[in-house]
């Protein structure tokens, strides 16, 4: 992976984390993280400007959930720093990160939905759990949530009655139901049929601008991503590898970022993992000259 | 013999270990019952569902428990001529024994593990992890108002046990023994002690309904988020449950008796 080292990686412009830029409501400071002696996170620092579609990319269980948990508070960093809307979150005691996390909201992977609520009272959650609204006027909120994501006719549904794009959509509308400031999304587009990622990915954009919104988006969907977001960041390894506009990372040459947005087997991620020598696990006579890999 | 050592001093730790951890936890559930009273709802609502839903399995258990005590009962007393103290053989060993005992063995079974399953199933999907980030305490919003259902409900359920117990040995007892309805009331009314007998079951199916309670949830709560995990889990509840149950019972039953 020496390849993936974010020393050797091109300049690329207009990151968001240069100070005199903008506000950033997320800034993630030097943050290692690891449990035990693994280190799954080593040196991450980003920041996400405030009003912004930022996301995070990178492949399967490099570290990008976990991201999000730290951003979140349910994780701490074993050294480093996360900042969210100017404040530590590691610092805070619990009452203080519950009232930090009231301006946030994360769509979990498979929408972790409360399976024992209608949509209706799915949306409604929060509503009657942190406010003091009227009933009918919960309604009216929920309704405009679930109209936002196309989906007032299924209020009445159940989470089991939903297909996977529709409970992700009601996952969607649940996230905003407050109008968080921070809108944390994990994985949205996994598992979507064409449409259904279409409609996820355009219902994001459009929340995150309607509500004046700060948006993460942790995936690996590269075109999808490419279309709505205003800033990428790829982390592999544990380790930010790339960042920077949506155009420059469709003109960028650099290795891993040309790999994973074209798709490609083979390259600095490498298709195989680390193994001893086929032959010998096949217990196979090599001819003089033969090649293993 | 070395790793058979260490996998009992292993298994000895984690079993510590995890006492430590329900410990810590149960202290975690009695701070946040303040939302379990204030909106007595949520309580409610899980009472109808630990309690209301066990109804049955708790009056069916009870009437059979009692039916088989009055036949069993007859057939030794019959020995000694005092068939006609059977009312006051059921009645004693339902209020003081069988009924906080077995209402809490068929709650843990009944209850108890749906309690775990469903909690367990709400991790594993990450609804709890989702109400946390929406800053609501699950602890405070999911398993303290299960835990008072469950300690509410048991002294109910065991009282419903017992009477359905109790009415099972009268049907025994006058419709097939023969024995008069008036003898078999009064016998009973004069041999059970409201405080001795009455109040020290109710003392225990209380100590029975915050035990298997708090397995439920904790066994829930710290369940693996797997499948696998939840079922080993719900399994854990109804063996922890029925183990602590009869320990507690032999505890207090020894404070319990008088003249020891």
């Amino acid at each position: 992976m020496g390849a993936l080292n974010h020393r050797q990686m091109p300049t690329l412009t207009t990151n968001p984390a240069t100070p005199a830029s903008r506000v950033n409501f997320v800034e993630i400071n030097n943050v290692d993280f690891g449990y035990d002696k693994r280190l799954i996170l080593k040196g991450i620092t980003m920041a996400v400007p405030k009003g912004k579609l930022v996301a995070i990319m990178g492949g399967s269980g490099c570290g990008k959930t976990t991201l999000l948990r730290l951003i979140g508070g349910q994780l701490k960093p074993s050294s480093g720093t996360v900042k969210v809307a100017g404040q530590l979150v590691a610092d805070l005691d619990r009452e203080r990160l519950y009232a930090l996390r009231r301006k946030m909201s994360m769509l979990f992977q498979f929408g972790a939905l409360f399976t024992d609520m209608s949509v209706f009272d799915n949306i409604a959650f929060q509503l009657r759990e942190h406010t003091d609204l009227p009933e009918d006027m919960i309604r009216d909120l929920v309704l405009m949530k679930l109209n936002a994501v196309g989906l007032r006719g299924a209020a009445k549904l159940f989470p089991a009655e939903l297909s996977g794009g529709m409970a992700r959509r009601v996952a969607l509308a649940r996230a905003v139901a407050l109008d968080p400031e921070l809108i944390m999304y994990d994985e949205p587009f996994a598992g979507l049929d064409p449409i259904s990622l279409s409609a996820v990915g355009n219902t994001i954009r459009k929340l995150n601008d309607a509500l004046g919104a700060t948006s993460i988006v942790v995936t690996h969907d590269v075109v999808e991503s490419l279309q709505i977001v205003d800033y990428l960041y790829f982390v592999a390894d544990g380790k930010i590898v790339g960042q920077g506009t949506p155009e420059e990372i469709r003109a960028s040459t650099e290795p891993f970022i040309k790999q994973f947005v074209h798709a490609e087997m083979d390259g600095p991620v490498p298709f195989h993992y680390p193994a001893p020598k086929y032959a010998n696990d096949l217990d196979l006579q090599l001819p003089a000259g033969g090649v293993s890999r | 013999m070395i790793n058979a050592i260490r996998r009992i001093g292993s298994r000895g730790i984690d079993t510590i270990w995890r006492a430590g951890a329900m410990a810590r936890f149960f202290w975690l559930v009695l701070l946040n019952s303040g939302m379990s009273f204030r909106r007595l709802h949520l309580t409610v609502r899980e009472i109808y569902f630990a309690g209301v839903m066990s109804l049955v399995i708790i009056m069916v258990s009870g009437l059979f428990v009692g039916m088989v005590l009055g036949l069993q009962g007859f057939e030794t007393l019959q020995k000694y001529g005092a068939e006609e103290t059977m009312g006051v053989l059921v009645a004693l060993s339902l209020v003081r024994e069988l009924g906080p005992v077995v209402t809490a063995l068929l709650f843990a079974s009944r209850a108890g593990s749906a309690i775990t399953a469903e909690i367990g199933l709400m991790k594993a999907t990450e609804q709890l992890k989702a109400m946390d980030m929406m800053a609501i305490d699950p602890i405070a919003r999911v398993v303290a108002p299960r835990f008072w259902a469950g300690v509410m409900s048991m002294p109910i359920l065991a009282a419903l046990f017992s009477a359905m117990g109790i009415f099972g040995g009268y049907i025994v007892a006058v419709a097939l023994v023969g024995i008069d309805p008036g003898v078999f009331w009064a016998n009973m009314q004069s041999a059970v002690d409201f405080r001795y007998d009455i109040w020290n079951g109710i003392i225990k199916s209380i100590a029975f309904g915050i035990a298997v309670s708090i397995i439920a949830t904790f066994e829930g709560f710290d369940a693996d988020p797997t499948a696998e995990g939840v079922s080993r889990a719900t399994t854990r509840t109804v063996v922890t449950s029925a183990l602590t149950v009869l320990a507690i019972d032999l505890i207090l039953t020894a404070f319990m008796i008088r003249g020891l």
